[in-house]
């Protein structure tokens, strides 16, 4: 043993930074309505401006024409049923597409680093071809170029390759849906691939050693770990894919966007309409980054900046996240592509 | 049974064009004690890890149990075994790392019942039950329920050995297990492993705690590299050392 004197041993354990879980899931879903009532009274108050004289007097003094647009309008456009048809149709297709592009990511990322070399190829090919190629492109082959391929491959017959055929040239949705989740796929598997890569290699080699194989201490021991890297990219994924869908406005799809179109068609208010589903798009997109920047926070694990205020939150969404303290390991992700 | 526990037999391995192990050659009786010494780079890590397969091996083979480690032998050409056999072949070896690698995501206990449950299809009662005494064996029964970040080094190494030993295994391997930890530390860990000699344990352990190599194994080797270049009883060993080597390598670690 050695002999050196030093100060107390680091036994004492940190102290428990985690509340009950009630509270702490109290505290998630307030904060959330609170930052939303807050934004909600702020708009308001921005609207009840706009619809003031002084507006439409400044206006007229700055541009010598009377002011053109119908803010009162904004009401009437949220009240439409189709609106909220469409918003329905935007978010299932953005949920289901995501949830599938997660999957495809995972399985892709482990065949990447699969000991089959056919599995690597395949990964790669899959990867290489969907993040250098044009979303819209995908999705427009998807909808119109695939039903005819796979009809041709199909000849003549009504075989399941002819009823693929018919139901992605039939539903837009389908189409979306399936050009939307390739497409995630394999974005999501680069971000799979990183947050396995910060895992120490310990961990599985410390699987391996008590008997588990390659599976296993994926699905027990790697991945879990791995989840803490991989969700925040991927609730970026989320936010981004649902501002992607209005893309599925092109091939038909009953989306915000295309629904849009159509009232503005029928009531020439271009500017006002798009500004309203503007609106709408902005307020899907920031309640989602206030679930995102919840759970990041909680991910960090500190009690003290899950009650972060509503001030917190403000600042948050109109000036980005603060700097607080990250895994190293997040900030390494490759940075995002223009798509 | 086999009365050797391992029988290592010429293995060579290289990574790429070094050559990291030149023949090694040991054979570790059941219940025997072998401390590995050697400076860095000789290959003492990559040795153990060949002997449960984490490294193949180029050459050479290891025998653990009676049992040809990793391989088959088909023809005289050594074979990889499927990867599910080599799993439950490791399943009997234990091994504790030297920067611990416990699972962060799970509890002391949990980490100690993971493979017993998830490997060997133990109930979890039994395998809670199990682990506690194991627990308690080195000492941390009141930390069970913690993680291993809200643990110290001496307590993480510590709770490292109870997960191997909760497998049951046949034989132990320790590479450096102590020498992670800040020195006040290292005694616990050390107590926890002389009691496991003292129960019978198959060990092989790296490692330079001399007074340890001196009071509990019964055999010191040292790695000069790649190969053992000496061996003896631990008296003999540290005491009348004859390769110039060992002399040289024992001082500078005296
Ligand atoms: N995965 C690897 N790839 C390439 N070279 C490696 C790898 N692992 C080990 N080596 C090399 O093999 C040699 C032996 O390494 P090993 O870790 O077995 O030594 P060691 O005796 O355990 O040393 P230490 O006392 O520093 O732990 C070293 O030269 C090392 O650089
Ligand atoms: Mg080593």
């Amino acid at each position: 043993m050695s002999t050196t004197i030093r100060p107390a041993p680091a036994d004492v354990p940190e102290p428990e930074l985690r509340g009950p879980v009630v509270e702490r899931d109290a505290w998630f879903v307030a904060n959330i309505v609170l930052t939303l009532a807050g934004l909600l009274v702020a708009a308001f108050l921005v609207y009840s401006l706009f619809d003031q004289e002084p507006i439409k007097r400044f206006w007229l003094a700055a541009f010598h024409t009377t002011f053109p647009y119908d803010i009162a309008y904004l009401k009437t456009y949220f009240t439409f049923p189709q609106v909220y048809r469409a918003v329905q149709v935007t978010f299932v297709l953005a949920i289901l597409a995501q949830t599938t592009g997660v999957v495809l990511g995972l399985f892709s990322a482990l065949g990447r680093q699969s000991r089959i070399a056919v599995l690597r190829v395949l990964s790669g090919l899959y990867i290489w071809v969907w993040r250098g190629t044009p979303v819209f492109l995908q999705l427009v082959l998807t909808a119109y170029g695939v039903p005819l391929i796979l009809e041709s491959m199909d000849a003549g017959g009504a075989g399941v390759l002819t009823k693929i055929a018919l139901l992605i040239a039939t539903s837009s949705f389908a189409a979306g849906y399936v050009a939307l989740s390739l497409n995630e796929g394999a974005y999501m598997s680069e971000i799979v691939r990183a947050g396995i890569e910060a895992i120490d290699r310990g961990q599985m080699e410390a699987a391996k050693a008590l008997g588990m194989t390659y599976g296993l201490a994926m699905r027990r021991i790697v991945l879990p770990q791995a989840l803490k890297v991989i969700l925040p990219p991927t609730g970026n994924e989320f936010i981004s894919m649902l501002k992607t869908t209005s893309l599925v406005s092109y091939i038909g799809l009953q989306e915000l966007t295309l629904v849009t179109l159509q009232i503005y068609a029928h009531n020439f208010k271009v500017v006002e309409s798009l500004v309203a589903a503007g609106i709408f798009y902005l307020a899907m997109t920031t309640v989602l980054s206030l679930i995102q920047a919840q759970i990041e926070i909680r991910l960090g694990e500190r009690r003290s900046e899950v009650r972060a205020s509503l001030t917190d939150n403000l600042r948050r969404i109109f000036l980005g996240a603060p700097q607080v303290r990250r895994p190293a390991t997040v900030a390494a992700l490759p940075p995002k592509e223009h798509r | 049974m086999a009365a050797q526990m391992v029988e290592a037999h010429q293995v060579h391995k290289y990574f790429h064009n070094l050559h990291v192990l030149r023949g090694v050659d040991l054979d570790v009786k059941r219940g025997e004690v072998v401390v590995i010494l050697g400076a860095s780079g000789s290959g003492k890590t990559t040795f153990l890890r060949c002997i449960n397969h984490l490294e193949k091996i180029d050459g050479g083979r290891i025998r653990v149990n009676g049992h040809l480690m990793g391989y088959i032998e088909r023809s005289g050409r050594m074979v990889e075994q499927k990867e599910a056999l080599v799993a439950r072949q490791r399943a009997e070896i234990g091994m504790v790392f030297q920067r611990f690698n416990l699972f962060p995501h799970m509890t002391a206990l949990e980490n100690v019942i993971e493979a017993p449950i998830h490997v060997k299809g133990v109930d979890r009662k039994a395998a809670g039950a199990r682990a506690r005494e194991l627990l308690a064996k080195v000492g941390l029964v009141e930390k069970a329920d913690v993680y291993p970040h809200q643990l110290s080094g001496g307590q993480q190494q510590r709770v490292a050995i109870a997960r191997a030993l909760a497998m049951d295994p046949a034989l132990m391997l320790f590479d450096e297990p102590t020498s992670a930890l800040d020195p006040e530390l290292v005694g616990d860990v050390l107590r926890a492993m002389r009691q496991l000699a003292e129960e019978g344990m198959t060990m092989i352990v790296v490692t330079h705690e001399v007074g340890f190599a001196r009071e509990v194994a019964h055999r010191a080797v040292l790695m000069d590299t790649g190969a053992i270049l000496e061996e003896g009883s631990p008296d003999e060993f540290f005491t009348r050392p004859q390769h110039p080597r060992t002399k040289q390598f024992l001082s500078s670690i005296l």
